[in-house]
């Protein structure tokens, strides 16, 4: 279907990426079982807005967090960006930086890659299980848009054999063929091949310890979205015996986006103005997305706010 | 249908079980086939270092010795590292494998119970072992060809080495004086060949000098053919900037702790065997110098001309990594019976080898960046901030350098080179009759250039800035 140039959302702004930060700071804010946010350390991987340590600070108090930024050359326009005195900066790429950092204290880490996945996010990936303490939580956001492919004559093929150059051979699940890789195929893969990661660095970490000291993975976040290339992000939570028992099974299952397996929460903006979301929000919770209801906002427009108008930003030009 | 009685027999008939014995001479046949020579006598000495610590513990190992002698027509080790105790010789010593209640030697180096027999039927047919122990001495000599045919009768032969001599409760001996000598003779000819090559003593000579280098480090006096096989230390550089990490991990507990230490940095350039990671357990080197899957090299990527190579490469030659396990109960540690290579499945090593991957990624990139730089320089003899650095460090044993906790790229000013745009090669296959002609058409050398030329054509036309 061709949408309209009032039906599109003005990508540029990102609102799905900023949909997903307010949904996973919901989830975090659920550590507190464990330990007081205060206590816990963020890593992220930089970026001039800081909008994921704002959020982090602002809504859960955390103090200590460590931005890994590889844009040495950009040093003062980096520190002056910071939002927060409590952000420290490491210079380097994050394949240099994490392993030299130290994982005893809890943490949150969101390596939020805005390229594909290869060998280098999964050494990271790696790295990071192979350290993070029990309570902590792993994020990995990588592009998984298959993107046209011209002129090849296979596009199903060349699509298989970019994957194969990026993560390896031995790293694509078997029975994968090419023609599993379009539309958001190529992010349930991608999904997968962190996923099995996870497990498998978990496996050769825990094959010594005793029982209460082996640590498990459990997921929480399997995003898709789009605002622009398609986007995956997958994460969860490490938890050793003793912490399991502190945190209910059902602990984040009232929350609708949360995803252990391997169904992805679509993340998919409505377009409506402002005078109508907020015309919505005071139906709701309720009876906004009702198919008959109003009827001159689209249904499905409707339904899509009902799902997420809790973490829907707001856009506004303002002249300062 | 009544069902047959539960002792496996039936009424008149023999028993109902087929026999699985194994016979002497395919043991002899296996146990010798998965080692080299150099290996097995490696084993024997090994054998003597046990001896060491079961006399000394953890004390200095000083006035011990091991005496190992090669000539074309026998090998002796002869060493005065405690003797064997007749009881353990009768019960134990001569035993296939490891029975339990076997002597218990923390930290040994010996655990399945294969190495010294095993030494005795991969270098001749014939040997004989003499033991002074405190208060005990025996002989044990043995024809191995007659002893491996003495089962073919249809008896039970009963698996046995006699004694010879076998004396008990004696006057207590003076350390000094208890002493065990091995002596090989009738030499398969494969082996009294390489005895005559001194090609073949420079390498046995070498092997012991780095399998058992924590040994001779305490103090073991070991000679080969009377000369004395020292220790070269192993090394890394010392620079407060390129300081190597360091990490101890522990796992399980009592008798079956395993402490692993860790390092990993930098050293000498050469030799390029050196290179990689040197794997101990209880001090004896299982891996020297490894640059393979086992030690995570296959999670090093280098990108040459376009494309990913994994594994190692020659601009890592000064990496260095050391990992010493050690346990109380050799049989918890991560090696193979010829403590040649590693069990990588064991729990223990899968958890050591994330970390030792994690350690490696710095250096990694350390030395990549020093590549890159090298191959910046305008002139070939001019050196970087990064080689002026790594080569004004010494190299040091690795216990006497500093450490830190990760290895970390060095802070020094690193004069930024021209960028140009960032490239990309493309490749394709087209008749070389068409690629001939657009040659001629375009009056370049080249293939190379013809690839040039066409995408220049093509994107001035297609692609206006």
């Amino acid at each position: 279907m061709n949408l309209r140039s009032f039906e599109k959302f003005n990508y540029a702004l990102r609102p799905a990426k900023n949909i997903e930060r307010k949904m996973m700071c919901e989830a975090f804010g659920r550590l507190s079982t464990l330990a007081s946010l205060r206590r816990y350390r963020y890593i992220g991987l930089g970026g001039l807005s800081f909008q994921d340590f704002a959020l982090l600070h602002q809504r859960l108090g955390v103090h200590d967090m460590t931005s890994i930024e590889k844009e040495e050359d950009a040093r003062e326009r980096f520190l002056h960006n910071r939002p927060y005195s409590c952000i420290r900066v490491r210079w380097g790429s994050s394949s240099t930086v994490l392993p030299t950092l130290s994982w005893r204290k809890r943490t949150i880490v969101w390596l939020d890659y805005d390229y594909p996945l290869d060998d280098s996010v999964l050494a990271d990936v790696r790295t990071v299980v192979a350290h993070l303490c029990s309570g902590s939580v792993l994020v990995t956001t990588v592009e998984a848009d298959p993107k046209r492919v011209k002129s090849a004559r296979n596009v199903a093929k060349a699509r298989l054999d970019a994957l194969r150059e990026r993560v390896g051979e031995e790293k694509i699940p078997r029975g994968i063929r090419g023609a599993d890789l379009r539309a958001w195929g190529l992010a349930r893969v991608c999904r997968e091949i962190i996923h099995n990661e996870i497990i498998e660095t978990l496996a050769h970490r825990n094959a010594p310890l005793a029982g209460r000291w082996r640590i498990g993975y459990e997921q929480l976040f399997n995003f898709h979205y789009a605002d622009g290339a398609q986007m995956v992000t997958v994460g969860g939570l490490f938890l050793n015996g003793a912490d399991r028992a502190r945190v209910p099974t059902d602990h984040f299952d009232d929350l609708g986006f949360v995803r252990s397996g391997n169904d992805p929460y679509h993340i998919e903006v409505p377009v409506l103005t402002w005078r109508e979301t907020r015309y919505l929000d005071a139906r709701l919770p309720g009876t906004a997305a009702v198919p008959h209801h109003p009827s001159w906002i689209p249904e499905g427009e409707r339904r899509k706010y009902a799902s997420l108008y809790r973490y829907f930003p707001t856009y506004l030009e303002a002249e300062l | 249908m009544p069902s047959p009685p539960a002792n496996g027999t039936q009424a008149g008939h023999a028993p109902v079980a087929a026999d699985a014995s194994p016979t002497r001479a395919l043991f002899i046949e296996m146990l010798t086939r998965d080692i080299g020579l150099i290996p097995a006598i490696v084993d024997l000495v090994d054998n003597c270092v046990d001896g060491a610590r079961l006399l000394r513990g953890k004390a200095s190992f000083d006035d011990l010795c091991v005496r190992v002698e090669t000539s074309p027509g026998e090998l002796r080790v002869v060493d005065n590292c405690g003797g064997i105790d007749a009881d353990v010789a009768r019960a134990y010593a001569f035993r296939f494998g490891r029975p339990p209640g076997a002597p218990f030697v923390p930290h040994s180096i010996g655990r399945f119970g294969v190495g010294m027999k095993r030494a005795f039927f991969k270098v001749g047919k014939h040997f004989r072992v003499q033991s002074r122990a405190a208060r005990s001495h025996f002989v044990v000599d043995v024809d191995v060809e007659k002893w491996a045919h003495a089962d073919k009768s249809k008896e039970q032969v009963p698996w046995e080495f006699p004694f010879e001599v076998f004396e008990e409760n004696l006057a207590q001996a003076p350390e000094d004086k208890r002493r065990t000598e091995i002596t090989i003779t009738r030499l398969h000819d494969d082996v009294a060949d390489l005895f005559k090559q001194t090609s073949f003593e420079k390498r046995l000579a070498a092997e012991i000098e780095s399998r058992l280098q924590t040994a001779i480090v305490s103090g073991l006096a070991i000679t080969l053919n009377q000369l004395p096989v020292d220790r070269k230390p192993l090394e890394l550089l010392d620079q407060v900037q390129l300081l190597p990490a360091y990490r101890q991990c522990v796992y399980g507990t009592g008798r079956e702790r395993v402490t692993v230490k860790l390092y990993c940095g930098l050293g000498p350039s050469v030799p390029p065997e050196l290179a990689g990671w040197h794997v101990f357990c209880n001090g004896r080197l299982v891996l020297k110098g490894d640059k393979t899957r086992d030690t995570g090299w296959d999670t090093v990527v280098v990108q040459e001309g376009g494309e990913k190579i994994p594994g190692f490469h020659p601009q890592f030659h000064r990496f260095r990594g050391y990992a010493y396990f050690d346990c109380d109960d050799a049989g918890c540690l991560p090696w193979n019976t010829t403590k040649t290579a590693l069990n990588t499945d064991s729990p223990v090593y899968r958890a050591v080898a994330l970390e030792m991957k994690s350690l490696m990624r710095p250096v990694i990139d350390f030395l990549n960046r020093l590549k890159e730089e090298k191959q910046g320089q305008q002139d070939p003899g001019e050196k970087g901030p990064l080689e002026i650095l790594v080569e004004s460090a010494v190299p040091k044993p690795v216990g006497d350098v500093a450490t830190r906790s990760a290895f970390d790229m060095p802070k020094v000013r690193i004069p930024k080179k021209p960028k140009g745009p960032v490239m990309q090669r493309i490749q394709y296959d087209k008749p070389l009759e068409q690629v001939s002609r657009a040659k001629l058409a375009l009056g370049v050398r080249s293939f190379k250039e013809v690839g040039e030329k066409t995408f220049e054509y093509w994107y001035d036309s297609e692609c206006p800035e």
